[in-house]
């Protein structure tokens, strides 16, 4: 933690996509006022939560995966101060049309213990498939399908929508439909329980700055859109085409709601999949700030 | 040792005893017409070289380091090719070696990975014997060269004389019709050395390969030769052939040798003005340095 | 002196600045290493690895053994193939995966053959070394003795080799070990590779120190017990060192 400074963390990604918009906008910086905001953008969990942890970041966009595993492994020196996006994420399969036709087969998911990994092997285990679940990076996964080598994948978008496109997949589980409400978290922002106590107004300035850009993405889904995937392909390189984007937004939602019972359930599954030790997960979310 | 000695001859003049090598009639072994060779850094090893050597002798190739005697040697090996001339072995050119001749190094060239027996039956196996018989005909030469009882020793198991019987018992064994050896007695210790020479003759005697025997040593080609060939350096040419009658077993303490000793070291002087010896007339070495080798070219 | 560094360890991670939660102590990491060697995960992904990699490394030492010996004895085929052999060698083996994974898909060939190009090219290297630092006399003794063909290179060639060889060996099987490794932290399922990776997404330090340990052990103890005792015998055998 630095006087004057807020450091955030996010992903080149289009869940990430108010995190997205408001550093390129100036959103956060305007909301922080004196303090200066340092963004750093990372490509998986694991790394993102490591430095939250390690002290290099006082808050980040993540995963609900790693940011669950964060909380455990740290015995609660992080908190979900809100949630960021919902749904965005399924079981894309190249041949299958059935979940059954998956035994024996190779599925992948992006990282072992993130939100898909949990979902996929939780999916699996209810329903009695044994399928060979391989970790997988999100392009290997595209690379891989498109090549054959692989049968099925649970991703976030918008590689969900990639596979659909280039690797000829399609949607055989939407993520949406195994949850109450159609609604589960897919990323969440993570903080410091030090930096929410001891730096409260800038703790409060930034989700402030998150709730404006929630607000005005669902005021204006189609520019908020296209302004995240700018700032996309400014990082990547690649913007995503209007048809990939379209169709990984229709099965996303951005909003602030941390939904916290469907996190703690994901929470259980992971605890259930052996990937964390048993915890007591009630103090996970801090909402006082929304 | 179960090799018979010649009978000693009484003679009365030294001179008698060492005298131009004579025309012989009777078949040549080897023939080696006109050979030159030239290394390619372009030193001058051998020019025109003519030698003929007949079935049976034991001719020491005696000069200077550097005369090009063991590039000769290796070429009539077949393990070098000169540039031009000709070898011609038994009637037939030489292009590469052959199993009627065989070469013995400077070093004894063992095998370290093998035994003593296992350099022999190693090598004997390759010329087609059985097992047993390269075992039987391993130990018998090992016997020969009094090696009993270190069949079994590894090459750095034993001293330099050793190894050095090792490599004769093993280049016997192959029973070639041709010996060509380079200085291979050279790095041995004065004793063991004697021991060698006795050991040499008395299979010679017995045998009568044909053997060339390469050197620097006045004293061992007076000891060891029939017929010494003097070559002379820069380019290696033949300067003398002599035939040396004295009896056998040769003795060096007898007043005839030393005098023949002093009368060859005489010659090899004037035949190379620009590199005079050492050592005394007695002590006999041509120089100190290190023998010429094959990719020496020096 | 390992104790005390030991000591040293356990009050650094209690008592510095840094998170236990990342820099965990020798005790923990212990308990980590006990509990994985009592549920079989180091058992299983330590099968998996060496079999693996006991594959991928026999592969490079039957291709590797003859293709030094031929580059060495070969002159145009030297010419033609040792120039990709050292500009390959200085490729890290890794940057084979991808190609590996295009290729292969994403199958036990795919690992085999980053493994492979991560040991063949070294096991060439020294096997070639080894017949250049051959005393020439042996190789005209075997001239001269008549001893040609698969006699000469089974008997002479490689057994005067084979102090150059068996570096070639060790260099090989630590290079496969290491390429190994790599591959296994980047895609394949199981092995000791992944248990590592599986400690750092889940934010368990001490199972990734753990995995270190035993990972660190397995090269220790194959280098101590198969090729250090090699060497000495070679070393014994071929009159290179002095036995006792």
């Amino acid at each position: 933690m630095r006087q004057g400074e807020l450091r955030l963390g996010y992903f080149p990604n289009i869940t990430h996509a108010q995190a997205l918009v408001g550093v390129r906008d100036g959103t956060f910086s305007r909301a922080l006022g004196a303090t200066r905001l340092v963004a750093r953008t990372f490509n998986a969990g694991p790394a993102a939560v490591e430095a939250l942890i390690a002290g290099s970041l006082d808050a980040t966009y993540v995963g609900n995966g790693p940011a669950l595993v964060a909380y455990v492994r740290s015995k609660g020196a992080v908190v979900v101060v809100a949630g960021a996006a919902s749904g965005g994420a399924g079981l894309f399969s190249r041949t299958a049309l059935a979940p059954e036709a998956l035994a024996g087969a190779k599925v992948a998911s992006p990282q072992l213990g993130n939100s898909q990994d949990v979902a996929l092997r939780h999916w699996l285990k209810s329903r009695g498939i044994a399928s060979e679940v391989i970790p997988l990076s999100n392009p290997d996964i595209l690379a891989m399908m498109r090549f054959g080598a692989l049968e099925a994948a649970w991703v976030p978008e918008p590689w969900g929508a990639r596979l659909r496109a280039e690797a000829g997949a399609h949607l055989l589980v939407d993520e949406r439909d195994l949850w109450e409400g159609g609604r589960f978290p897919t990323t969440v922002l993570l903080m410091t329980r030090r930096f929410l106590t001891e730096r409260r107004k800038d703790a409060q300035a930034l989700v402030s700055a998150h709730l404006e850009l929630t607000a005005r993405s669902r005021q204006q889904p189609e520019a908020f859109a296209a302004e995240a995937n700018r700032a996309y392909g400014e990082l990547t390189g690649h913007p995503l085409p209007q048809g990939v984007l379209q169709e990984a937004f229709s099965r996303m939602e951005l909003l602030a709601d941390p939904l916290e019972p469907a996190l703690i359930q994901s929470g259980r599954h992971a605890i259930e999949l052996g990937y964390l030790p048993e915890s007591e997960l009630s103090g996970l979310v801090d909402s006082s700030l929304l | 040792m179960h090799f018979r000695w010649p009978a000693r001859r009484a003679t009365s003049r030294p001179e008698h005893y060492l005298a131009p090598a004579r025309q012989r009639d009777g078949p040549t072994k080897i023939s080696v017409s006109r050979v030159s060779h030239r290394y390619e850094n372009g030193v001058e090893a051998l020019r025109q070289v003519d030698l003929e050597i007949h079935p049976g002798q034991l001719v020491c190739l005696l000069g200077p380091s550097g005369c090009g005697k063991s590039t000769l040697l290796y070429a009539i090996g077949g393990l070098a090719r000169p540039t031009e001339g000709e070898i011609i072995l038994d009637g037939a050119p030489v292009h590469k070696p052959g199993p009627e001749r065989l070469l013995m190094f400077q070093e004894a060239a063992l095998f370290p990975w093998l035994t003593a027996r296992q350099n022999v039956t190693f090598a004997l196996r390759s010329k087609g014997l059985s097992r047993k018989a390269a075992r039987a005909t391993a130990d018998r030469f090992l016997a020969e060269v009094k090696l009993q009882g270190f069949e079994d020793s590894l090459p750095h198991q034993l001293s330099g004389g050793m190894r050095m019987r090792v490599s004769l018992a093993r280049a016997l064994a192959m029973d070639p019709e041709v010996l060509l050896m380079d200085e291979p007695f050279a790095p041995l210790d004065a004793q063991t050395r004697s021991e060698m020479h006795q050991l040499l003759q008395a299979i010679w005697s017995a045998t009568h390969k044909t053997v060339i025997f390469v050197t620097h040593d006045v004293r061992e080609a007076l000891l060891l030769g029939d017929r010494i060939v003097v070559m002379s350096g820069r380019p290696g040419r033949i300067a003398q052939d002599l035939e040396v009658r004295l009896p056998r077993p040769r003795d060096p303490e007898d007043e005839r040798w030393v005098q023949l000793a002093r009368h060859v070291q005489t010659l090899l002087r004037s035949e190379s003005p620009h590199e005079p010896p050492k050592g005394n007339a007695s002590e006999a070495g041509i120089g100190p340095t290190p023998p010429d080798h094959l990719g020496g070219g020096g | 002196m390992g104790l005390l560094l030991l000591i040293i360890w356990e009050v650094a991670a209690r008592f510095g600045p840094w998170p236990e939660l990342l820099f965990p102590g020798p005790g923990a990491v212990a308990k980590s290493l006990f509990e994985i060697s009592i549920d079989g995960r180091l058992l299983t992904g330590t099968g998996r690895s060496l079999s693996r990699l006991l594959k991928g490394y026999a592969l490079s030492v039957a291709v590797g053994i003859p293709l030094g010996l031929v580059t060495a004895r070969v002159s145009f085929f030297a010419k033609a193939v040792k120039p990709w052999i050292l500009g390959l060698q200085a490729l890290p083996s890794i940057c084979w995966l991808p190609l590996a994974l295009l290729w292969f898909g994403l199958s036990e060939a795919a690992i085999l053959f980053v493994v492979v190009m991560g040991s063949l090219l070294a096991v060439a290297i020294a096997a070639e070394d080894g017949v250049k630092a051959i005393q020439p006399q042996l190789l005209s003794a075997a001239a001269t003795l008549g001893i040609r063909g698969p006699r000469f290179y089974l008997g002479v060639l490689v057994p005067a080799a084979f102090p150059g060889i068996v570096t070639g060996l060790k260099l090989g099987w630590s290079f496969a070990w290491r390429a190994l490794m790599a591959g296994e932290l980047l895609f394949v399922s199981g092995g000791l590779g992944q248990l590592l990776t599986f400690g750092r997404d889940l934010l368990d330090v001490p199972l990734v120190m753990a995995v270190m340990v035993a990972i660190v052990a397995i090269g220790i103890l194959t280098d101590r017990v198969v090729f250090r005792g090699l060497e000495m015998r070679v070393r014994r055998r071929w009159g290179l060192a002095h036995s006792r």
